[in-house]
Order: C-alpha cells, then structure tokens, then sequence
C-alpha cells in the first residue's frame, strides 16, 4: 500500500457537499432522512404499533437491500460517504475487522428485541438520526445548547480517523438490520424454494431468537419497572417517559421545530438514559394551542403525531400556583393567569369568610401548556409533572 | 295688581306671627341668622308626581328643560371623561362635562385607586413611555405638587401612584384652565334619540331631571350607561367588585407575613389598600348595596388584625372609598374589538388612536386601540371612552385601568371635536386627521 494522501478533488467535493448539506439540509428532510432506515422503521414500528406516512420511505430501502445485500450503505447513506472519506484520507493501509464480532447486527436484533417491549435500546445509534441531529445543530438560528446534538455525529467522524470502516462494517446497527434482513431473506427463500436448510440459515434463525430474547428482556427489566422520583416535562404527546427515553432518536427535529422555543435538549438529565431528550422549559414562552410541530416532526413517534384537539388535551404537566406569592391573595390587582388561560383551567374562588380571592388549578382542564407562567407577574406558577 | 302667591302669603304670616311673638320678649337676641329662604324657580324640573295607573306606577309625560346646548357632551368625570373633555376643548369644541359626584377622577380619586398602571413598555430591552400627551401632563402636574405622586418621572421603574385629593384638584383646575363648561353631582339617566342618532342626554340632580343637547356625546360613564340608554349594542360582564380603603400611621419596614397592608402612597405613613372582592352584577343595585355593606364590615375585620399585630396598634382607617371599585360592567360593540388573540398575533390596525403601555399579560411591547374600539355599531353621534370600549373579556382588564382610559379618552375626545368642525358623525371622522390631531396634543402612536 501506498503512504500517499488520498484527498483528491471528489473526496474533497463529497466532503464539501456534505457539510453544504448539513447546513442547508430542509426541514423536511430532516424528517425524511431517518425515515428512510430500515432499521428504525422495524424498531418503531414493534415499539409503537402506529404505521405513519413516513414509514413508505422506509419500504423502497427494505426492497432495496433485500434484493441487493447493504444496498443502501453502498448507494445512499450520508454517514457512510462522510466516514469513507474520512477514512481514505488516511495514508495508513485498510485494516482488516474479520475478527470483530458483528456487533452492530447484535445491537439491531436487541434493538428490536427490545422494540417488542416498546423500548428499542440502541435506536439512538441509528446513523441517520446522528446526521440529522448533526444538520440541525449547525443550522442557523444558533443555540449553544443544540450542538450537543452534533456529538454522536462527531463521535463516528473521530472513530473513522482512528479505525477507518470499523463503523460502517461492523458497529453500525443500521448496517447491522440490512445484513440480518439479507439473511432472513435469503433463508426464507431457502426454505420457500425447499432448499436443505444448513448453516448459515440455521445461524440467521438462532441468533434473531437469542437477540431479540435479550433485548426484550432486558428492555422489560430496566425499563418496564417502576421508577421512583419526578419525570421531567416532555412535550405533548410524548409517549411514556421510559419509552420515551429509548424511542427517541436525540436528531433534535422537535426542539427545531418548537416555534415557541421552550423545548430543548435535557443535557444534565436525572438519569443518564435520558440525555439529549427533549424537556420542556417555559422560560421562552409556553405551548401554543395553535401547533403541533414536534410531533409532526418526530421521525421515531417517541412524539405522536396529532391533530391539533388531540395534541391539546395531552398534559404536559400541571400548573401549581403558589398561593402566598399569588398577588391576588394579597389583593393586588391581577387575575392575569386565569384570562391568559384557554381551557378556564385557574378558578378564583371568593371567600365570605376572608372576604378575599384565592386561586387554584382545575386539574382535569390544566394541561400543562404553560401560558400562566409567563404572565404571572411574582412569577407564582410553575409547571410540574 | 300682583297676585299674591303662596309663598308671599305664608312669607306674610310668618313674619306677621315673629312680631307677634317677637312682642313678648323684645329684648332678646337672635341666636344665629336663620337661611336664606329664596323661590323656588327649579320646583317645575320635576314635572309632578309619578301617578298610580292601573296599579302600575306611572311617570307623566312631560317636557324636559334644556339646560346646555353644547357641542361636545362627555358624560362621566373619570380618567377618560376628564382626558376627552381637555382634548375636545383643546381641539377648539365647545365642552360640557357632566360628572354624578362632586369631583374628578372617578376610580382613580373616589375609588382610591390610586395606582396608574400601564403607562409604560419596560421588559423586553426598552423602556418607552407609552401614555404621553394629556395624560401625562396631567401625571406632571400631579407630579409637581407636594405629596402629589411617587415613582413618577423618567428614572422611575415602578407604577406612578398619586395622592387624590391633589389628583382630584389638579383635574378640576386644568378642566376649568381650559374653558370646559362643567355639571357636577349630576347623574346621567337617559339619552335624547332622534332616529339612530344621540343628540344628547338627560340626567338627575338636585334640580331634577335636565337635558343637554350636543352634536357629539362622549360616554365616559365607565358602565357604558349613555351607550345603553342609546340603545347601542353591549356586552354585560360580571367581574370582581372590591372596595379600596387607606391606612393611616403605618410604621415602614416590611409587613409581617400574612397582613395586607397594601401599596405605598405619596403622603408618609399612608398606604392604599386594594380589595379583590367577590363577583357580582354591577348593573345591579342590590348586588351593589350588598358588596358596599359586606366589603365595609370585611375591612373593619382586616382592620382589627393589624391593629392586632404587634407594632402595629396605631394603624387606623383613613378613609374608605366613595365609589366602589367597579371592574367592568358593560363593554361596547364596536366596529372593532381589542382581542387577546390579535394583540398575541401582532394584528395591526389601520386606525391606532392609542397605544398603551405593557400589563402583566401584554409583556414587552405596547397594545394598540383601534379607534372602532370607540364607534358603536349603530348608533351615531356617540363615542365610547375608558372602561366601556370594545374589548373582549379578557382585554377589558386592560382597557379599565388608569393609563388606558387616558389614551382611550383622549383618543374619544379629539375624535369628537373633530367630527363637530367636520360636521359629520364619529364614524366619519378622517382617522388620519386623528391621528395627526392626537399626535398634535402629544399622543404617542408608535
């Protein structure tokens, strides 16, 4: 092998695409590209039951890489073109992972192990996610606290500098889905076409059940279980908070895609299972009745895509007024909380004893949107789960 | 030969009887001089007795006494009705002010609420003075004199919060500066309406019932009263009704938790206490007279706690408020309406008259007042000023404070005047003219 550099002029054009991509990528693709995996289509598809528009994008791919083998590594994956020419840039010689084990075809089978008890454990390592989250965290408008969305992106960037390929062949769950769909394919072929069944189709058979048992054990034992303590504000519609924590891809499309700003990623979560998924701060300003863009743009469903009523009726949390800084407790003028509310969620009760107003949260009307927080002058009301 | 009339004949005997009794002690002196007794040319205003007709009390037909013919007629004396009067003076229009108490101000004076909130945009990275113009001439002038106002003036974070008795006198004296020709303790019962359109008002006093003739009517009445009585278009509201009261003799420092006792005043020692009160109809009497009854013996009882609280043994009662603090009542049907909606969309209003300052749910940016938030749907010749605009329920605790009811009057006073030199009704009125007239008179309009 030859110690010369490899940065010719089509890696460097692929490399400059790439970055323009990252930046310019359009929202909508920002949804369409994780859609197209394989790999996170089956997951969200055992996790959450709910078939979406996105999940024909994710069919075209199925064909493609049952009928040719990593079809789609070869042809369409943007990570994949990023990490080869990092990799070739490397004046060192191809190293060989025959030994590796194929842990990426693990991850994807207790993955979707996992899936079958709604958490999909590795789903966040699925490579179009990382890209996706990479695009948004350099897109304008900045905010320092999105590039944290950059760092798995990143992260695959350096290991290809240091173990070119090591990803693409070996780690990679999306990789992984695609070799295991191939083999699936190919014994049940085998087996349609009454040919013996004998080595690798037994192996294909044996290693799915043994994945997918683990990964719904283990989904079911860590995550199934109760937890103690407080869980955090997720955007509406979210679905259950330990599913949640899996099925969310971290791409970063619902903090984007908040108009209002009051989402962003939990960068110092209560547990570590948790990091970079969406929470919800009312500082910027509070849900708006008129949207549902984090849902629409969640490509996983980790947020459910709803209609506006629906989406209206999930809680985020519940506002809790603290009665002794209310300024309707010490007579000023106020109320500002209960006219700003759309669902006549604050009541003011009037007492002929005390002859005064207090006011407390309808907790069946309350949803949590947040409205109040912002215009309650000493700041009373918080939003708690 | 002069027919003798009762009064002389009594006058006769009465003074016929002194000196006949006067002769039994001629000697002693007059303890004190009795009245004046003079005729009583007003006696016919009352048009006789009410009559029982079929077991129905019946009010007789009968004409009522014109006494003004103006041009401009505000009803109601408050913030608005005072800030319109000046405007509409100032913009040339002949002005009669009619006002049910025997002062000025209305819920600012007589209602001690003594706070003028909303005269500002401070958050969001700006700090503009919002209420300008007559308004905050009248706040300079409060301002300039002795115990008249705190936390006025440029530097100044907090709410301004006047004294009443100068506020009041401030706005009697500018009122009078002005030439505006003034009825008090004269209250408002009835419009004049000929067709679809006002041509002025009735109005009860001790004088009986009067009438004013004018082109234009300005309804400052805070309960849309004229507006009513029109027969324009209304919303009725139920809302807090709450009786302010002041302390007297309160030691400084900060209050212990749990006593209420309130928000300081110009004068030392003093604060304003604020009531929020139950809710109530306050289009009906006995609701009123029994929030009134209730809310004086409630205030006794927050009394007797303070005076309870060590420290505190020698807070006394100043006074109570005359008038109650009525929140909202009755809100016009414009041709326009303020919405909490539009203002949060940034809707933009081809006619701004006022603009105002920002409240607790209108952070960082000032509100917009259309001048269809002021013009009835149907009824002509009549504008609506302060507490009685067009405003959905939830703006309506906006529009009913102090600064806004000083835009939203003077933006209904100049309004009328220039639609008396047109010659044409309100709804007519050239809105650029308005706006040029109001930023003319020191109006901010952005």
């Amino acid at each position: 092998m030859t110690a010369t550099p490899r940065w010719n002029r089509g890696r460097l054009l692929v490399l400059t695409a790439l970055a323009g991509i990252l930046v310019f990528l359009p929202a909508a693709l920002r949804f369409i590209v994780p859609a197209l995996s394989p790999f996170m289509f089956l997951s969200t598809l055992l996790a959450t039951r709910v078939i979406g528009w996105s999940s024909l994008c994710a069919i075209p791919v199925l064909a493609l890489v049952i009928w040719r083998r990593r079809g789609f590594c070869r042809f369409c994956c943007p990570v994949g073109w990023v990490l080869d020419a990092c990799a070739k840039a490397r004046p060192s010689a191809t190293c060989s992972y025959a030994r590796v084990p194929r842990i990426g075809q693990w991850a994807a089978l207790l993955t979707l192990g996992g899936a079958l008890a709604s958490c999909p454990l590795f789903l966040f390592l699925d490579p179009l996610g990382l890209f996706v989250g990479a695009a948004g965290a350099v897109q304008p408008p900045f905010v320092a606290s999105r590039l944290a969305y950059a760092g798995g992106f990143v992260a695959l960037i350096a290991l290809s500098f240091i173990f070119p390929s090591l990803w693409c062949r070996r780690l990679c769950p999306l990789g992984g889905t695609q070799d295991w769909i191939a083999d699936a394919a190919r014994a049940v072929t085998k087996r349609i076409g009454h040919v013996p069944s004998v080595g690798s189709s037994g192996q294909v058979a044996r290693r799915t059940f043994v994945g997918i048992s683990a990964g719904a054990a283990v989904s079911v034992l860590t995550f199934r279980l109760p937890r103690p303590g407080t869980a955090p504000l997720r955007p509406p519609g979210a679905v259950d908070e330990n599913v949640l924590k899996t099925l969310c891809l971290r791409c970063g499309n619902c903090v984007r895609s908040c108009p209002a700003g009051i989402l962003q990623p939990d960068l110092r979560p209560g547990e570590v299972t948790g990091f970079l998924a969406p929470i919800v701060r009312f500082d910027a300003g509070h849900c708006r009745d008129d949207c549902n863009q984090c849902g629409a743009h969640c490509p996983s469903g980790a947020i459910a895509a709803l209609p506006l009523d629906e989406k209206n009726e999930c809680k985020i949390g519940l506002a809790r007024i603290e009665r002794t800084a209310c300024l309707l407790t010490v007579e000023k003028e106020c109320g500002a909380c209960k006219l700003i509310c759309k669902r006549q969620a604050i009541v003011e009760t009037f007492s002929e004893e005390t002859y005064s107003v207090t006011v407390h949260v309808d907790e069946e009307r309350c949803n949590g949107c947040g409205a109040c927080v912002a215009v309650c002058p000493p700041r009373a009301i918080a939003i708690r789960s | 030969m002069k027919t003798m009339r009762r009064r002389d004949f009594l006058r006769t005997l009465g003074l016929g009887s002194v000196m006949f009794a006067g002769a039994g002690r001629a000697a002693a002196q007059a303890i004190h001089d009795g009245s004046r007794i003079v005729d009583a040319i007003t006696l016919s205003a009352r048009g006789g007795a009410a009559v029982i007709e079929d077991g129905k009390v019946i009010q007789p037909r009968r004409e009522i006494r014109v006494l003004r013919d103006t041009e401009v007629l505000v009803v109601g004396g408050g913030t608005a009705g005072v800030v319109a009067a000046l405007a509409a003076r100032r913009a040339g229009a002949q002005v009669t002010l009619v006002e049910r108490y025997g002062c000025f101000g209305g819920l600012w004076t007589a209602g001690l609420v003594l706070i003028v909130l909303c005269t500002h945009v401070r958050s969001g990275g700006t700090h503009q003075k919002m209420v300008q113009g007559i308004g905050d001439e009248i706040l300079a002038r409060i301002a300039k004199l002795k115990y008249g106002a705190i936390n006025y003036g440029p530097e100044s974070t907090a709410d301004t919060t006047t004294d009443p008795e100068v506020t009041k006198y401030v706005l009697a004296t500018m009122l009078r500066e002005a030439g505006v020709d003034i009825l008090l303790h004269s209250w408002v019962t009835n419009a004049i309406m000929d067709g679809d359109a006002i041509r002025g008002v009735l109005f009860e006093s001790k004088s009986g019932c009067l009438a004013v003739r004018a082109k234009v009517v300005v309804d400052a009445s805070g309960d849309g009263d004229v507006c009513d009585a029109a027969g324009a278009e209304s919303v009725p509201h139920v809302h807090r009704i709450g009786l302010v009261h002041r302390l007297g003799n309160v030691p400084g420092g900060k209050a212990p938790e749990g006593l209420d006792l309130g928000g300081a005043t110009p004068i030392p020692g003093v604060r304003w206490v604020n009531m929020q009160g139950p809710e109530g109809d306050c289009l009906d009497v006995e609701t009123l007279t029994k929030v009134e009854l209730d809310a004086r013996e409630a205030l006794w009882k927050k009394l007797k706690k303070i005076q309870d609280t060590p420290g505190y043994e020698n807070v006394f009662l100043l006074d109570v408020a005359s008038q109650l603090g009525v929140r909202a009542s009755r809100t016009l049907v414009g041709t326009e309406e303020l919405r909490l909606e539009d203002w949060e969309n940034k809707k933009a209003y081809p006619d701004v008259v006022a603009l105002g300052g920002e409240y607790a749910f209108l952070k960082d940016r000032g509100c917009p007042i259309p001048y269809g938030a002021l013009v009835p749907k149907r009824i002509d010749n009549l504008l609506a000023a302060g507490r009685c605009v067009a405003a959905d329920n939830r703006m309506l605790n906006y529009t009913r404070l102090i600064a806004p009811c000083m835009i939203t009057g003077h933006a209904a006073g100049a309004a009328a005047a220039l639609a008396v030199k047109a010659q044409c009704t309100p709804r007519n009125v050239d809105v650029a003219a308005l706006q040029a007239l109001l930023k003319e008179q020191g109006a901010y309009l952005g």
